[in-house]
């Protein structure tokens, strides 16, 4: 008999050879070192191979995967009011700032020019508007309090008001056209 | 005693949902060095079994238990991992090579196969070495024979490929690992019997 064919060294080492076969290779090989050896050869390959060290993902592998599969927890308004912190101080420091400057009368914005610039005459039209506004949340303001309001404090209230409508205006802006634009596009 | 795959996935079922991560533990180490050794890359490995990972939970409702987890899963990764050499433009279903009977494997050193001594350590090196370096089409398939120790059927419903195809892969990649041991170490370690330490049980061909 010639030397055993590949497929069936690794039939014989499988253990996928038919017992009629079977005895014929094995005859064979106990003549064959040859043949011998090369079932060693595979018995052992076989036996590293299945031993080899398996390649691990990285530590937080689980984690990751976890994160992904399971539903977002809904943040509460806490959460959102923590987590928005920042972002509010930021928001008020800089609307207060505005405020002062549009409001301080120190700092009243020279509108005076031989020829009047399309800014200035927008800031005019705005500024006369949110005089009138301001003029009746502050009255309104003056009622509740009985009339306690004074000249001094009328600057801080106006800051105060504005602070708090441009507040409300950008909160609905975020609310009804940022989130709901950040939610479609993702 | 551990919870078995079908239980851990009859409670994801049913709304704990964090025993997922129980399934994960449990079969990642298997599957990232199937995925390792197709694609070649860590990074790309992981990002394929994270992503078959999110497939297989999303599919979990639409399991039916015609097969083990593990082979449904691993069809997932090895799918996976195909389209990603798909799009490198690495084909691994099908090629012309498959066609070819197992007549042309051959083994090389005719006339000598050493005897080789090495240490066992050194031993799984150069193994583990050569299986990575083999083409994916063959290191898949050999890799799902002895590291997850499937049976031809298996790699079939894994690979979705012929049995005769898998059987021709198998049997190439079994040649070429071989012969890479053999031509690599076969005249330097010459004289003992390698695998020295792996012998413990080895039955005689006496």
């Amino acid at each position: 008999m010639n030397h055993l064919s590949v497929e069936q060294v690794f039939r014989y080492v499988d253990g996928t050879v038919q017992s009629a076969e079977r005895q014929q290779l094995e005859e064979h090989l106990s003549y064959c070192s040859r043949c011998r050896r090369e079932i060693d050869l595979q018995k052992n390959l076989g036996r590293v191979a299945q031993k080899l060290p398996l390649v691990k993902p990285s530590a937080r592998f689980t984690e990751r995967v976890m994160t992904s599969v399971l539903p977002k927890s809904q943040p509460t308004w806490v959460t959102k009011i923590i987590n928005n912190l920042g972002n509010m101080f930021a928001m008020i420091l800089v609307l207060g700032v505005l405020g002062y400057v549009l409001f301080s009368p120190s700092l009243k914005i020279q509108t005076q020019s031989s020829q009047p610039s399309q800014y200035s005459e927008a800031l005019k039209t705005f500024s006369g508007f949110y005089e009138k506004f301001s003029k009746a949340m502050t009255t309104q303001s003056a009622q509740l309090t009985k009339g306690v309001a004074t000249n001094s404090s009328e600057g801080g209230t106006k800051i105060l008001v504005f602070t708090l409508v441009c507040l409300i205006v950008l909160g609905t802006l975020d609310k009804f056209v940022l989130q709901k634009k950040i939610r479609l596009k993702s | 005693m551990p919870n078995s795959d079908q239980e851990i996935i009859q409670r994801i079922l049913a709304g704990e949902k964090r025993a997922y991560a129980e399934l994960v533990n449990r079969h990642k180490d298997k599957a990232m060095t199937l995925a390792m050794r197709m694609l070649k890359s860590r990074q790309e490995a992981e990002e394929a079994l994270q992503d078959a990972f999110v497939r297989a939970f999303k599919a979990l409702p639409r399991f039916e238990w015609k097969s083990s987890f593990a082979t449904w899963f691993y069809r997932i990764v090895y799918n996976v991992c195909a389209t990603s050499l798909g799009k490198r433009g690495e084909e691994i279903h099908y090629s012309l090579d498959d066609e070819e009977s197992l007549v042309h494997v051959e083994l090389t050193s005719d006339d000598y196969i050493p005897d080789l001594q090495f240490e066992t350590s050194e031993v799984q090196r150069i193994v583990s070495e050569v299986i990575q370096n083999l083409p994916p089409k063959y290191t898949s398939i050999v890799t799902m024979f002895f590291i997850q120790e499937m049976s031809y059927d298996e790699i079939v419903e894994v690979t979705g490929l012929p049995l005769g195809t898998v059987k021709v892969r198998l049997f190439r990649g079994r040649s070429l690992l071989r012969n890479a041991l053999v031509e690599r170490f076969g005249n330097d370690f010459d004289g003992v019997t390698m695998f020295k330490d792996f012998d413990d049980k080895k039955e005689s061909v006496e």
